[in-house]
């Protein structure tokens, strides 16, 4: 009985060690309420997110207000010229060096996070820790597994499918099965003229050393995108994407909420997307299809590999937020790492994967599940911080659109592509 | 009124009535615009706390930018179809509406509806109509027009810009030309009654002259306003397809927030101003030439 009773005061003394030592990284609540913002950039969380600040807010005493955007660039600049900064934001990376250059940004490398995972995947602008990773995600195509296999029946294993011409042969053997066009292209640009033009540069070899090198020779006119063997094998897959997508009668009619209900129905099988896109595919969802996502089969550099990396970052101001908003908002940073509460709220409210080798809870849905594997077996590589904020609005969008709908030529793309880099001032 | 004031009881009077309204004009409209004057000499990006001293350079960089112009264009041309289809539009419902057709105040209200749903939520209505309506009609209607939607080419996204401006806008002008015909007197109609005038001759040589007040006011204001259509632009075709669409407000927005030219921005913005402020003043100044009075 004695050593039962012993067993059990170490049991507790040592969970209370551990609950202090949890709190100990959030600190205390403040003694009058904190009212503090969020600018949120990704809109599907916006509600879990909310959520999670008034736990926080109810815990600590700070009121989180939270604003929703999907410009972040263009918001935050309104926004810091109006006086009337966000005291968070989350943000992509082009922000983060938008707002560091001008320094308006904390530095956080002395968050206790930074250690865990924090500063590898954060954002890091000239050693400094700016931006905490809030989520790992991947650029992928959304596949339908359930539809793959009852065409083909036999279990469809991604691995497999290592080059376009691997990938050409499924999607005719889907075709000839009577799935008559399995692919679905997003019309968006943030979709085709944003992550799909990162290829071009990510895959050069994979690295962002090779990246940059390439953008110096475009730059330096050494280089032409139509000469550049993996631009042509890129547009050579977005080639084949087109002759299979279910919206070529009119590509840039697409709706993305029909794309998803296309994938999730079984209609089509691959969505050219990112792991992201769950929440909005969740609604269509049908009991018993299973879901998963696989790596772009291209024929070039990083072959048979995944675009994956932290993709938002969460930021605090410095300029017009109080010492104690900032602490504040620091707070809340720490109680979404380091609480039981707030680790619920990020991996299954939000569906984030998580950077923090702390956090242990499994990713919540099946998008999550296929980069959690891709991540063991190595199969990764990160890509694009480098890319100027104006890459997107300036020339990727349009452009990839207009290819999409036939205006353009290859040739044209690879040109207006060319004249970009020419005419712009680079800050890797 | 008293007539021997002094000055300061002049300035004393004109203060206590135009005073906020005075202090309002210059914190919206003349603080800022003397503040964009200034920023298009300087190099600021946005979010900068320095601002340096460019000079012209601003002025040069939006002059050749053959982007502005060509937005320009498209803009002009969108606002001359538009302001023809909305007064044309307006100004027969009008007369349409004051010529005792039964139920004509419902009609007038109902042809002003569209004037109180904001430019935003319209858009993403007709959004809907266009993209997704107009293709399944097609199966009951097959003509080439109705195969595609409507926002994924770039004559029809620009057409049907042209449309939902007309459709929004014509209900207001149509409540001026309402007021227009119902302010002609009816001593002078009937008169030309009198003389014989059938209602043709009525409507193009009386009604007509009577109202050039209301023809310049609604070219006025259906002019400007198609001018500087931003949130139409942004919800109906964001630009699109490829940019195709996109009007000199937009464009300048782009410029200044996501490409953080704000310089640049703010002095395609003032040459903005200038070509509808000289438009729209020539045009006042032409309509009020023909003024008569009865």
């Amino acid at each position: 009985m004695k050593k039962f009773l012993s067993l059990l005061l170490a049991a507790v003394m040592l969970l209370s060690v551990a609950s202090v030592a949890m709190a100990d990284e959030v600190g205390e609540p403040f003694a009058n309420q904190v009212s503090i913002t969020l600018m949120n950039s990704k809109p599907e969380i916006t509600a879990a997110m909310q959520a999670a600040a008034d736990k926080f807010g109810a815990a600590y005493n700070v009121k989180i207000e939270i604003t929703e955007t999907s410009n972040p660039g263009e918001t935050l600049t309104t926004r810091y010229n109006s006086g009337d900064a966000p005291t968070i934001s989350v943000v992509d990376i082009a922000n983060v060096k938008d707002l560091a250059r001008e320094g308006k940004i904390a530095d956080l490398g002395d968050q206790p996070w930074a250690a865990i995972g924090g500063k590898d995947m954060g954002a890091v602008i000239n050693d400094v820790l700016y931006g905490m990773p809030l989520t790992i995600e991947a650029k992928a195509n959304l596949i339908n597994k359930t539809a793959i296999e009852k065409i083909t029946g036999e279990p469809f294993d991604p691995l497999k499918y290592q080059t376009k011409e691997d990938f050409e042969a499924l999607l005719k053997q889907l075709r000839e099965g009577g799935m008559e066009n399995p692919v679905i292209i997003n019309k968006e640009d943030w979709s085709i003229g944003s992550h799909f033009t990162q290829y071009f540069y990510g895959i050069q070899d994979g690295t962002i050393a090779g990246a940059e090198a390439f953008i110096e020779r475009v730059r330096a006119g050494e280089e032409k995108f139509i000469d550049n063997p993996v631009f042509n094998a890129c547009m050579d897959m977005f080639d084949l994407y087109m002759e299979y997508n279910i919206n070529k009668q009119d590509p840039l009619s697409a709706d993305y909420d029909l794309n998803a209900s296309y994938l999730a129905e079984g209609e089509a099988a691959f969505w050219i997307n990112g792991t992201w896109a769950w929440p909005n595919l969740a609604p269509f969802a049908v009991e018993g299809q299973e879901y998963s996502i696989m790596h772009m089969p291209v024929s070039a550099g990083a072959q048979g590999k995944l675009l994956a990396q932290a993709t938002k970052y969460i930021v605090v101001d410095k300029t017009y937020a109080s010492e104690e908003q900032q602490e504040a908002a620091k707070k809340f940073l720490n109680w979404l790492i380091y609480t039981a509460d707030g680790q619920n709220a990020m991996i299954n409210d939000c569906g984030m994967v998580t950077a923090f080798t702390n956090i242990e809870l499994p990713p919540s849905n099946p998008f999550n599940v296929g980069l959690k594997e891709y991540i063991d077996k190595g199969l990764t590589f990160e890509a694009v911080t480098y890319l100027p904020s104006d890459h997107r609005s300036a020339v990727g969008g349009a452009t990839m659109q207009a290819y999409l709908d036939g205006a353009k030529t290859r040739e044209e793309v690879g040109a207006a592509f060319d004249a970009y880099w020419a005419a712009h001032e680079v800050n890797y | 009124m008293k007539q021997n004031m002094t000055f300061k009881e002049k300035l004393l009077l004109f203060i206590s009535f135009a005073g906020p309204a005075m202090l309002f004009f210059c914190c919206v409209v003349i603080i800022p615009l003397v503040y964009g004057i200034y920023l298009t000499f300087t190099d600021w990006n946005g979010l900068a706390d320095l601002k340096n001293f460019v000079g012209l350079t601003n002025y040069v960089t939006a002059f050749q930018d053959s982007t502005f112009w060509s937005t320009l264009l498209m803009t002009t041309g969108f606002s001359l179809l538009s302001v023809v289809f909305i007064n044309i539009i307006a100004f027969f419902l009008a007369y349409l509406l004051t010529s005792g057709v039964k139920g004509q105040n419902f009609f007038r209200a109902g042809f002003f509806t569209p004037n109180l749903i904001g430019g935003l939520i319209l858009g993403y209505i007709w959004q809907i109509i266009f993209s997704r309506v107009v293709p399944s009609l097609y199966s009951a209607i097959p003509i080439p027009l109705f195969q595609k939607s409507w926002l994924s080419n770039p004559s029809t996204a620009f057409a049907s810009l042209v449309v939902v401006q007309t459709w929004q806008l014509s209900g207001y002008m149509l409540l001026i030309y309402i007021s227009g015909f119902v302010g002609i007197s009816e001593d002078v109609l009937e008169a030309a009654n009198v003389d014989g005038a059938n209602e043709r001759q009525t409507l193009w040589n009386i009604r007509l002259p009577l109202m050039i007040p209301s023809f310049v006011i609604c070219l006025f204001l259906s002019l400007t306003r198609s001018f500087k259509v931003y949130d139409l632009n942004l919800s109906l075709t964001a630009g699109g397809p490829y940019n195709s669409t996109k009007m000199t407000a937009m464009h300048i927005y782009t410029q200044a927030f996501e490409n953080h030219l704000y310089g640049v921005g703010q002095a395609e913005a003032l040459i903005f101003f200038l070509v509808i402020a000289v438009i729209s003043l020539t045009q006042t100044y032409i309509g009020k030439k023909r003024e008569v009075e009865a």
